[in-house]
């Protein structure tokens, strides 16, 4: 194999092997629970509905 | 009953469950047969350049489309988008048809797969593999209309597997999708991965490698080469067709949506990647075994799997093994994929019957299998499959794709909402650029693409095929899934269905654009979920779903 191509072929594998070991490591990191804007907040102790509309 | 009305919606048992759910359902045949070869041919190395930017600008904010859609407003297809807004509902439905129509060829090629995992114990295929799987096996018609000379072998391997299917289907999403693929997924990576070490030690891996991998820089500049890219992406993790928001609709309601899909995504290319360097790695084998160059000995799809595959075994130190590892991989993939495929069609006709699971598993299961072994274990089947599967591709999910990104985020104008609720329960937090990505970067591909497939099915017609064929087969079975859709669409929903607006709560995220009310279905809206449990005794069970625990 060429440099170029090995260079081209470690490349690609890092790219796509490294972005999923990224993803993953950050989702091993976080909580379902607490995630997001909604921090901590329990959902059934919020408003069902913030602002129901009539049908527009 | 109905999960949808009587307060038991199933959930996944948690975060790896869905995870390998989802992988179990991007990781199908595509992966194997078409993304090496869609790479090759498409500027080699210099394609990982279009392939990751389409993943990250079109395939996981679509992804993350489909999970919130489904997250959000908790149903099957054609629920879901009943509850954005009545007018929607077909677009479900023409989802679920896809599904259906895509479940009745799929299983075919996996009763082929299964049954070559057999012949690689023997390589019953002899010397001529493409004669064999022409003749011997299928009896390969391609000019008849349609033939009811069945190929009994295969008619009867396509009933188990549609028996084993419908065995999964009734167990339900826990035990079923979510236990099959949480043991089939790290079987699959596992074989593959040994399928794809043999292969980096076969004489020639070297020479498919460097044909694999070596950049064709000047092809970026190529605007096929990026429509190649966004259409792999597209195919390969199954996306806007129902498959993923089905799924998303089983999860817990406090799920981290942009970190699973951002997983579930580049799971889905790792897993590609892996298998383009697997197959080359064959390839190259191959080709320095006829003393040809690489180019000569490539192909894709049935054609790599049934012909040039077993005629690389045949040659190889171990062959018989390293059949049983590629048919049985194929296999499983395959069938993991269409666990999550009957799903769409088995959970749309729960939630629109009000079916008891076991009875709307075993209803589609019948449904799916009676078309299957009719029009495909003949001799016309090969073609009828091509056939299908190309129009179902290009005037299906290419055109419910666009369609329904156009009608959420220009008609409806809800990406906003629907950015606000992914931000609302995830880590990675989605900013202007996911609405940019899905209401004009991904519209212009997938409707440039659209075009240029019809223009060419009308004026080329397909693989030279009769037109009478393509006509039945793709023409007409498009006219039927629409007008099946609408039709549908019209059928009446359960009394006690919620049908307007998200089912248990908005998450604090009010509509913003146009659409179905929210909370027309509640006395007192703006009361909490324990305050409603309070005041009407309803116990700790969840309002519309089952305990999460």
């Amino acid at each position: 194999m060429s440099t170029s191509t090995l260079i081209v072929m470690v490349l690609y594998l890092a790219v796509v092997w490294g972005l999923l070991a990224l993803a993953t490591w950050h989702l091993s990191k976080t909580a379902d629970k607490n995630c997001g804007t909604l921090g901590d907040q329990d959902l059934d102790d919020m408003p069902q509905y913030a602002q129901p509309v009539a049908q527009r | 009953m109905s999960t949808a009305h009587k307060g038991g919606r199933e959930v996944f048992a948690g975060r790896s469950m869905f995870i390998f759910a989802a992988i179990g359902s991007a990781i199908g045949l595509g992966n194997i047969w078409r993304f090496p070869y869609v790479s090759y041919d498409n500027g080699g190395g210099a394609f990982l350049f279009p392939y990751v930017i389409a993943l990250l600008t079109a395939g996981v904010p679509v992804l993350i489309l489909d999970y919130v859609l489904g997250h959000r407003f908790r149903g099957s297809a054609p629920l879901v988008w009943r509850r954005i807004s009545p007018k929607t509902e077909a677009i479900g439905w023409v989802q679920v048809g896809i599904t259906f129509i895509i479940a009745v060829y799929y299983c075919v090629i996996l009763a082929w797969a299964a049954m070559y995992t057999w012949y690689s114990v023997r390589l019953s295929w002899t010397d001529d593999p493409e004669a064999f799987f022409l003749n011997t096996f299928l009896h390969a018609d391609t000019e008849s209309l349609n033939s009811v000379q069945f190929i009994w072998p295969i008619a009867i391997v396509l009933l188990v597997v549609w028996l084993a299917l419908t065995a999964v289907m009734t167990l339900g999403i826990r035990k079923g999708m979510g236990g099959l693929s949480s043991i089939f997924v790290p079987i699959l990576i596992v074989l593959f991965l040994i399928l794809v070490v043999r292969a980096l030690f076969l004489p020639g891996a070297a020479t498919g490698l460097e044909a694999f991998f070596t950049p064709q820089w000047s092809s970026l500049l190529d605007p096929k080469v990026w429509m190649a890219a966004y259409g792999q992406i597209f195919y390969s993790l199954a996306i806007a067709f129902g498959i993923m928001m089905t799924q998303a609709s089983y999860l817990k309601r406090r799920s981290n949506l942009s970190g699973l899909g951002a997983v579930v995504g580049l799971s889905n290319s790792a897993f590609e990647v892996l298998a383009g360097i697997g197959v080359f790695a064959t390839l190259g084998f191959m080709a320095a075994n006829q003393g040809v160059p690489v180019d000569d000995v490539v192909s894709s799809g049935i054609g790599l799997a049934f012909i040039a595959f077993p005629t690389i075994i045949n040659s190889m130190p171990g062959g018989p093994l390293f059949g049983i590892l590629f048919f049985g991989s194929l296999f499983i993939a395959g069938f993991t994929s269409l666990v999550t495929i009957v799903e769409v069609v088995v959970s749309a006709v729960q939630d629109k019957f009000a079916m008891p699971r076991k009875r709307a598993a075993i209803l589609v299961c019948i449904a799916c299998a009676a078309p299957s072994l009719i029009f495909f274990p003949v001799t016309t089947g090969l073609a009828t499959l091509d056939i299908v599967d190309k129009f179902v591709n290009v005037t299906g999910i290419v055109f419910i794709a666009l369609t329904s990104i156009v009608v959420a985020g220009w008609g409806l104008k809800r990406f906003p909402e629907l950015r606000a609720h992914v931000n609302a329960v995830s880590s990675l937090q989605l900013g202007v650029w996911w609405d940019f990505s899905l209401k004009i970067l991904t519209p212009i591909v997938l409707g440039v693409t659209f075009v240029l497939e019809v223009l060419a099915l009308v004026r080329d017609g397909y693989e030279g095929y009769a037109p009478s064929k393509i006509f039945v087969f793709g023409w007409l079975m498009a006219i039927i899934l629409y007008v099946s859709a609408f039709l549908l669409s019209r059928v009446s929903w359960p009394s006690k269905t919620i049908v307007d607006g998200p089912p248990n709560g908005d998450f604090g995220i009010p509509l913003t654009g146009k659409g179905a009310p929210f909370g027309a279905h509640l006395d007192r809206p703006h009361e909490t979920a324990n305050q409603r449990r309070e005041r009407l005794g309803l116990g700790s069970a969840l309002h519309g779903e089952m305990s999460e625990d």
